[in-house]
Formats: C-alpha cells, structure tokens, sequence
C-alpha cells in the first residue's frame, strides 16, 4: 500500500505535466477521433500499426498518446452511428439504435451534444475510477473464472435478447440463431473446422466487423431509399450548437442513468477478455429495465443513447485496471498499450505500482485529462458532422453502401468481407422487417465463441459444481430475473391500462 | 403480387426458412465431424428450434385482425429502388479486383447517384470524384491497405 502515497501521485502528475506528454496527448485525442469515425478501423488495428514507432517515442509519450487514442476513438465511434447508422466500433452498435432514430427525428444535434456529454463523464468517472482504486480493486478481477465468464455472456444475451425484439420469443430466438452462426468455424478443442461451406474465409467464424457493418448500415439502406433525406421536412433546422447544448442538458438530466451506466462500463472492462462491445449492451438493457418509458427504446431514445455512451467510455478505466496491476490486458487495445510499454523496458504487473509508481499514476493521470479534453474537441467535431443530416439520401444511400463495404474490407482486407456485408445487410433488413432483433443477433455471435469456450473449460475443471460458485450464482439469478422481467412489466402495464 | 396479408404471411416465413435451410446446410457439412466437436452447435441449434416452434405456433394462433398487415402490399415502384440497392453493390464487388478501388468507386458512385434519382451527370460525377479521392488518399495512400488496383500494360495505375 505505499505505492498509494500522496508523494507518488504527485510525482505522476508532475511527470505528465511536460509539454511533450500533453502534445502527444492532444494528437492521440485527434487521431483517435478520425479512427473511431471510419467504420470497420478501429482503435486497436491504429494502434497496432503505431506499436513499432512506440521505441522512438518511450514509455511515456507512447502511452499517453496510446490512452488519448482509446478514449477519443470509443467517443468518436458514436459519430457515424448516430448520423448514418454505421457504428465506428463495435462497441458502438446500441448507439445506432437510438441515435440513429434520433437524427431521423431531426434530432441529429441533440443526439450528438448527449453522446458527447455522456461518454465525457463515463470517460471521467471511469479515469477516477481507476486512479483512485487500481492499486486495490485489480486484483478481486481475477476470481473471476470460465463458469463467472460463462455465466456473463448467457446473461448479456438474455437480456438483451428478452428486451430487444418485438415479442421476448423472438428476441430470444435472435440470440439462439446468433449462438448457432458464431459455431461456423474451427472448434477450439480439436481444431476441426465447423461449416466454412467450403470459404477459407470462414476458417475463423463469421468476421464480426462485416457482420456489424451488414444488420447496421447495410440494412438500413433499403428503408433509407424510400426517403427523400435522412430528417424529415420542417426538421431541417435541428442542427447548431444550440441543439448540441440541448442534447447536453437532456442527458444530464439523466445523470443517474449515466452513472450507472459509466459503472457498468468499468465493471465489464475489469474482467479481461469482455470489453466494451459486450458492455454496451449489458449497459443498454440495464437502462431499458430501469427506464420508466421502457417502450419507448428502440425508438429514439436519449436515456439507451446516454447508457450505451457513458458505458463505451467507462470501459477503458476499467480495462486499465487489471492491465496495470496484474498484467492482464482487458481487451485488444489495453493489450497493445501493454505492449508498447514492455518494449520500452516498463513491466506492468503486481509490482508495477512498487517499481513505476510515478509512471503508473501519470498514465492514469493521462486518462482524467484526455477525458477532459475530449470534450471542448468532441464539440467542435460534432459541429461539423451534423452537416451530414443536409446531404439527400439519393447521395447519402450509395456513400454508405460504400463505406460499410470498404469498412468490411478494412478489418481482415479481404474482398470476401464485402460480400459478407452485403449478405447481412439483406438479412438484417429482413430481421428488422420481421420483428426479430438485430442486437440480440448480434451480441449472441459476439459472444458465442467466449460462452462455448468457458462452458467446456468450466466443465473440464469443476463439473456442474463450476457453476455453484458465488458470483456465478449470483449473475444466474440475474438471467432468471431478466428473463421474467419483461412478464411482470407487461402484466404491470396492463393493470394500468385497466 | 398478392394480397398484403398474404405477401406478409410470406414474409413472416422467411426468416424462419432462411435458419432452416442454414442449420441443414450446417449439419450436412458436418456431417464428419470428431465426436464431441458438435455438442455445442447441436444445443443452440435444439434452442433455436425450440422457440422457432413457439413463435411458428403464436403465428398460426394469432387472431386475425392482429394479423393485419403494418405495411401496405408490396409494389413493382417500391421494390425497385431497394434492387438496385442489392444489385449494384453485387455487381461492384464483382468488377472491384478487375477495375481497381478507386476507379471502381468513382463508376458506382456515379451510377449509383444517377439511379437512385441524381438528375445531372455533372453534379453526381463530381460527388464521386470527391468521395473516390477522400478514400484513395486515405486508405491507399496514408493508411495503405491491400485494396485492388487498376494495373494496365504492367503498370499499377490507380
């Protein structure tokens, strides 16, 4: 516990107050804006492509500039959801939900202004979050074994399953076929490959990124063709930073929401090897079964905006937490900011905080003040980008079509993944069309690779017992309520009505 | 074209048809797979029948009037603009390896522009050359991806 002395997060403070840290940072928050905003690039192949140049920059400006990135790239990922429904990242699929219904409604700006202002304070929540209780909190993230991980990703995909379609049987079923597409691929016991219908493509399962890019942007082209723009008319006017300023006060008023949320978002980041894809949809459902107005998500919806928003910015703190303390990356980028700190002869582990105090406390440092940047930034950005909603959709529609092709292309650069885009931009239109839910679908391929891997590995080492254990139980008992939840709201609703 | 209830009673079946005809397909392929391999995809796959028999069962049950189509009938005008949605794409992937990214871009943009209602050639060129030139630049040039190139006489043109 010495490493949590006053001296020591003075001295990381002081350390990052150089002019050539905060530059480094200033650039990473811009880099991580224009990465987070090209669907199908995201944060961890940018940085995988900057790790080399890492040696010439050291530890410090590497990480610094790496953290900006991270934080400015999960914000900036909700841009071109909620303009143009492609989500950035994948972590940024709930945000097309609602932020896309809402620049349909003309709400282009506020929608924005919300985002902004939510995956601000989930940013700064999480960055204190992590500076105040790294040192502690890492390591109870590894009680956390495959049944506890089994167990997360069954309840992530019931209860986005249960709360997302148009009947719970429908949702669920979304979530079963998704489980059964994620078995496409080699198996990871025997190393037999499962279905690739002949495409070696497939050897390694449905990509999620073309996937993503198909049931979101793909599909919507079709419903986007039958209009003459993406807001309607008498809605032009929604866009200015008077609008951006409402967004902002509307999600504040939702603070609770955000908070909560922002937690989520840490929680899920502490356990490594989930991240921020899984929980924005774990956060998005939370805020459907608090909301007062439950019905009114999927519709346009600030408070499934603000959830899913804070949440996003809220799992880097948390992925930092068992990175630094433990070593253990929390997802693909943590794991490359690991990296470049490795090559730079700096070893994150239970002894970094002894050995690196300084360092260790400049980097969390980085995070509370890219967070705090990223807002005026964010708002200049967003500005901007509200332009789009003046565009016709006759130029809109194949703009789109375009970029979700080339941002299937951009993950594995494959020509096969535009096909695959396309494939599932049929299919999404028709689960939207049908009432099914996308999202479910969606987390359930996600996740299903991680639930049938935990699954088996819990068996081997426990048996049926695996699943007995404490916070196993605990999240089961949580499945069961999501699962009965949308019953007793329905039963509510109709006593009302009466 | 049918009735709308009856094209919508079509349509409910699709997507049903669509998991059918994936989960055949899937179990065929398999069909050599070591023992234990298909344990996991066998129990989703069991889910999944399960409640597609339930939501197949609320169809038939359904009451008639809930039945009633949310969309009107489908007509020739309305299915047109979503076609070209699918065909040109299909056909851009197709020529992509053969006309290089950028010029394959700045061809489908331009028709793509035309065909969904961009009445001036001049506009909806100069649109395409715009969106060609931000992409070629970006992802060719700064970020250099594999993407195809227009190679004439030897020659890595575009």
């Amino acid at each position: 516990m010495e490493s949590l002395g006053i001296d020591n997060i003075l001295a990381g403070f002081t350390l990052l107050m150089h002019f050539d840290h905060l530059l480094w940072m200033a650039l990473g928050i811009f880099a991580g804006l224009m990465v987070g905003a090209i669907p199908g690039f995201n944060d961890t192949n940018f940085l995988a492509m900057m790790l080399p140049f890492s040696v010439y920059l050291g530890p410090m400006d590497a990480v610094v500039f790496m953290m900006a990135c991270f934080c400015s790239s999960q914000a900036a990922g909700s841009f071109p959801a909620i303009l143009l429904n492609i989500p950035g990242t994948p972590s940024n699929a709930p945000t097309c939900i609602e932020g896309f219904k809402l620049t349909r409604k003309g709400k282009a700006g506020q929608a924005l202004g919300a985002s902004i202002i939510s995956s601000t304070v989930g940013g700064l929540l999480s960055a204190v979050f992590a500076l105040i209780l790294t040192p502690i909190v890492g390591i109870y993230a590894l009680k956390f074994g495959p049944a506890e991980l089994f167990m997360m990703a069954i309840f992530g995909m019931t209860a986005v399953g249960s709360l997302t379609g148009k009947s719970t049987v429908k949702g669920l079923f979304s979530s079963a076929l998704g489980l059964f597409v994620a078995c496409v691929g080699t198996e990871f016991q025997q190393g037999y490959t499962r279905a690739s219908f002949g495409f070696y493509e497939l050897y390694e399962g449905f990509p999620l990124i073309p996937v993503l890019l198909g049931v979101f942007g793909f599909a919507e082209l079709f419903s986007l063709s039958k209009e003459e723009s993406l807001v309607k008319k008498g809605q032009e006017g929604a866009l200015g930073y008077a609008h951006i300023f409402q967004g902002i006060r509307d999600a504040l008023s939702h603070w609770g929401n955000m908070l909560r949320s922002g937690l989520i978002g840490i929680l899920v980041g502490l356990i490594p090897g989930t991240g921020a894809a899984i929980a924005t949809w774990v956060s998005y459902g939370q805020a459907r079964q608090w909301s007062k107005t439950p019905e009114k998500f999927g519709q346009g919806h600030l408070e499934g905006l603000v959830a899913a928003d804070a949440c996003n910015n809220g799992v880097p703190g948390g992925a930092l937490i068992p990175t630094v303390t433990l070593g253990i990356p929390g997802s693909g980028t943590t794991l490359i900011i690991m990296a470049a700190l490795m090559i730079n002869g700096v070893t994150p582990g239970p002894s970094f905080f002894g050995s690196f105090a300084d360092k260790a406390y400049a980097i969390l440092f980085s995070l509370v003040i890219a967070n705090i940047l990223l807002f005026p930034i964010g708002l200049g950005v967003a500005r901007l980008a509200t332009m789009v909603t003046a565009v016709p959709n006759r130029f809109l529609v194949p703009i789109i079509a375009l970029f979700c092709m080339t941002g299937g292309f951009a993950w594995r650069q494959m020509v096969f993944d535009m096909n695959l885009v396309i494939l599932f931009g049929v299919f999404g239109a028709l689960l939207t069309r049908y009432g099914y839910s996308v999202p479910a679908f969606l987390l359930a391929l996600l996740l299903g690779p991680l639930a049938e891997r935990n699954f088996a590995w819990a068996m081997q080492i426990g048996g049926v017992n695996s699943f007995m254990r404490p916070i196993a139980l605990v999240i089961l008992i949580a499945t069961i309520g999501v699962l009965i939840l949308p019953v007793i709201l329905r039963n509510m609703a109709k006593k009302g009505k009466s | 074209m049918g009735s709308p209830m009856k094209d919508e009673r079509i349509g409910q079946a699709v997507v049903p048809a669509i998991a059918i005809i994936f989960a055949i397909s899937y179990f065929i392929q398999t069909a050599d797979a070591p023992k234990g391999t298909l344990i996991w995809p066998a129990a989703t796959a069991v889910l999944a029948g399960v409640l597609l028999l339930i939501i197949l069962v609320q169809q038939i049950f359904k009451k008639k009037e809930a039945r009633k189509p949310s969309l009107p009938g489908l007509k020739w005008a309305a299915v047109l603009k979503p076609l070209m949605i699918l065909t040109g794409p299909v056909l851009y992937v197709a020529l992509l390896p053969v006309l290089g990214f950028t010029p394959a871009n700045l061809i489908f943009l331009s028709l793509m522009f035309r065909a969904l209602g961009g009445t001036r050639w001049v506009q909806n060129f100069f649109a395409a050359f715009i969106i060609a030139l931000f992409l070629h630049l970006t992802l060719i040039v700064f970020m250099k991806l594999a993407l195809p190139r227009l190679v004439l006489f030897g020659t890595t043109i575009l």
